[in-house]
């Protein structure tokens, strides 16, 4: 599955209306307890751990993607 | 089904339109649960329930249970505390004094719980909390008597002793969850330091389904017979081929792991479960095995036997007719997955486990259903299985005589006795899973059947069965409401299946008719599985359905004794 349709799907949210800037600042629906369904989804489907430190950091759709990336994920 | 689609999945379903809600569900804790709504939603929607899942908000259990409000209105509350979070404003555990506080806060919380669940009528699931991992002495906290273990097991033991067997008060072990799962995935430390989450995605959705099934056994009854094949399920190989003596029994290796399942099933039984066999062989083989003197299980062990070559789903539901029961109280073990899939087709309600082809793996597969397990057995149900052989000699001296002969010969004794708060729970059990002798109104939960009990306005009795063969124990219920009014009325009206159509009913309606001075008005339901109590009403020339009906004085039946309880 890539990205932007899987977190769509978990903010249930049209996936057109996700770009690389879409985050917690910008997207209503994506709030705290959303954030952590996006980790929780992103981590079960990559099979990736985000750290503490990156699960508060990492807070867009392209940071997501910069993260799976360096990962040698390419969602 | 992956954990991303089952939280899908339920968010979906809670955007269906109509969706009429038949549960209320909210969940207290004392650290933040939002990743256990999904899981407990579907879980529970598995289960046949159409849920609505609410959270209280963070850390207030007991505010939200002195306040009400929406919680209030709730069908089941789960109450869910954590040690380290009761535990946060003192030391941890590690010298007398240290846990007095904490034990004394849990204890309150249950206290206040069990008051709620009679007051809101609600059921309460309290949550038994896991004993926290992080102990400073490491190693060395198992010798200490105040250290973290000892203070949490301690905690544990008040509260169960305080709250176990209240009324609407059921218990769920979170460390059920923590050992399933082993800690490193149970725990996750992330989540904890992100948003005091302390638990893991899979963590969650065990809890959810162990939760839901407790709910479920709550609400709708546990299953009531476990129906098992016998080769490759009670012994290894298959006597047909092998021959008695060549099946495995022995006490190595395979062999080990079928006796230890049969004596679960010995286990099950004395707690008031029923064992049924249904084998596809020549009877006279399997039976020859059975008599083996290294099986565990004895052929008078079984309360009903199909060893033929019929369809196993014609022989299960023969055997539920036999001993009265619906398909839906029945489960089915058996190793062949071809039989499996014959059953689940022909019979849906039917709950079915497979039988791992190495035996060893039977614990596992019986504990990740479900299917087997039960709440605290009453009384009745540890006299249930012994009345089941009774009923065996009942039958063979109906098959030789005339019914009015029969009847006579049962000199069957009658009490008919207000309840005091010893029987909540056997009533409690009468009205929720009695399905076919019922009026088929609401029926009312423990918690409400307690309320009932205090008020004067409502007659509530219980009735207890003994005959020449054996005591049938209390197996009848009846509830009038309005009983000082000019009209009462008849609102319950259960009797188990094993004791009806020998006249009990008609004692009871008796009671119910003189009880009400001869103006006992009642309204029988036409609902999904009460035909016997239609039937038998429509006989007794109250044949009106779904419209509210009078009854005069009704007479006690000749041949029945009437007893004091």
């Amino acid at each position: 599955m890539s990205l932007e349709p899987l977190l769509a799907a978990v903010l249930d949210v049209d996936p057109a209306l996700l770009h690389d800037g879409s985050g917690r600042q910008e997207t209503d629906a994506w709030d705290s307890i959303a954030h952590l369904n996006i980790i929780a989804a992103v981590e079960e489907t990559y099979d990736v751990l985000f750290s503490t430190a990156e699960m508060r950091e990492i807070t867009t759709v392209g940071a997501i993607r910069a993260f799976l990336t360096s990962k040698g994920i390419d969602a | 089904m992956t954990l991303l689609s089952r939280r899908l999945a339920w968010q979906k379903r809670q955007r269906t339109e109509g969706r009429s809600v038949d549960l209320r569900v909210s969940v207290l804790s004392t650290f933040t649960a939002n990743p256990i709504v999904a899981y407990l939603g579907s879980a529970l929607c598995d289960v046949g329930f159409e849920p609505s899942i609410d959270l209280g908000p963070f850390d207030q259990i007991r505010q939200q249970l002195y306040i009400g409000g929406d919680v209030a209105a709730s069908d089941v509350v789960v109450v869910w505390p954590r040690f380290e979070d009761l535990w946060a404003g003192g030391p941890t555990p590690l010298v007398q004094g240290d846990s007095a506080e904490g034990e004394a806060a849990l204890l309150a919380l249950g206290e206040i719980c069990v008051q709620r669940a009679t007051d809101w009528g609600a059921t309460f699931v309290v949550v038994l909390p896991a004993i926290p991992h992080l102990r400073p002495l490491g190693v060395g906290d198992a010798g200490n008597r105040y250290g973290v273990v000892a203070s949490a097991t301690r905690s544990r033991e008040q509260l169960r002793s305080a709250i176990g067997g209240c009324p609407g008060v059921l218990l769920f072990d979170a460390d059920e969850v923590m050992n399933t799962l082993g800690l490193r995935q149970a725990i996750d430390h992330r989540r904890l330091a992100a948003a005091t989450i302390p638990y893991t995605e899979e963590a969650f959705a065990l809890a959810a389904d162990r939760l839901a099934n407790l709910i479920r056994i709550e609400r709708k009854g546990a299953r009531k017979v476990a129906v098992v094949d016998a080769d490759n399920t009670l012994w290894g190989g298959v006597v047909g081929e092998e021959g008695a003596s060549g099946v495995d029994l022995s006490d190595q290796g395979p062999g080990f792991s079928y006796r230890q399942f049969q004596r679960y099933l010995v286990d099950l039984r004395r707690s008031g479960m029923l064992v049924a066999i249904a084998s596809k062989n020549n009877e006279s083989d399997a039976f020859e095995a059975l008599n083996r003197r290294e099986m565990v299980l004895t052929s008078s062990d079984f309360a009903a036997r199909r060893i033929d070559w019929n369809p196993k789903s014609s022989n299960i539901r023969d055997m539920a007719d036999e001993l009265n029961l619906g398909e839906s109280a029945m489960v089915f073990i058996d190793d062949s997955a071809l039989e499996i899939a014959e059953v689940q087709r022909a019979l849906p309600e039917v709950a079915t486990i497979q039988m791992p082809s190495d035996p060893a793996g039977w614990f596992a597969a019986i504990a990740q259903s479900g299917y087997l397990d039960r709440l605290v057995p009453t009384t009745s149900d540890l006299e249930r299985a012994a009345s089941y052989s009774q009923e065996v000699l009942r039958e063979q001296a109906k098959a030789v005589t005339n019914l009015d002969d029969f009847l006579a010969s049962l000199h069957l004794k009658v009490a008919l006795f207000a309840p005091q708060a010893d029987d909540l729970a056997r009533l409690a059990q009468l009205v929720a899973k009695t399905n076919q002798f019922t009026l088929g109104g609401v029926r009312h939960t423990e918690a409400m059947l307690a309320r009932m009990l205090n008020d004067p306005s409502v007659e509530i009795r219980l009735a207890h069965v003994v005959d020449d063969f054996g005591d049938y124990g209390i197996v009848g219920a009846m509830i009038l409401t309005a009983a000082n009014s000019e009209e009462p009325v008849l609102d319950s009206f259960v009797l188990s299946c094993r004791a009806m159509g020998r006249g009990v009913e008609d004692a009871m309606l008796a009671d119910a008719s003189e009880l009400a001075g001869g103006r006992l008005r009642v309204t029988v339901l036409d609902g999904p599985k009460n035909q016997p109590l239609r039937t038998w009403m429509a006989n007794v020339g109250l044949p009106a359905l779904n419209e509210a009906q009078r009854i005069g004085f009704r007479r006690w039946p000749s041949h029945v004794d009437r007893a004091t309880s």
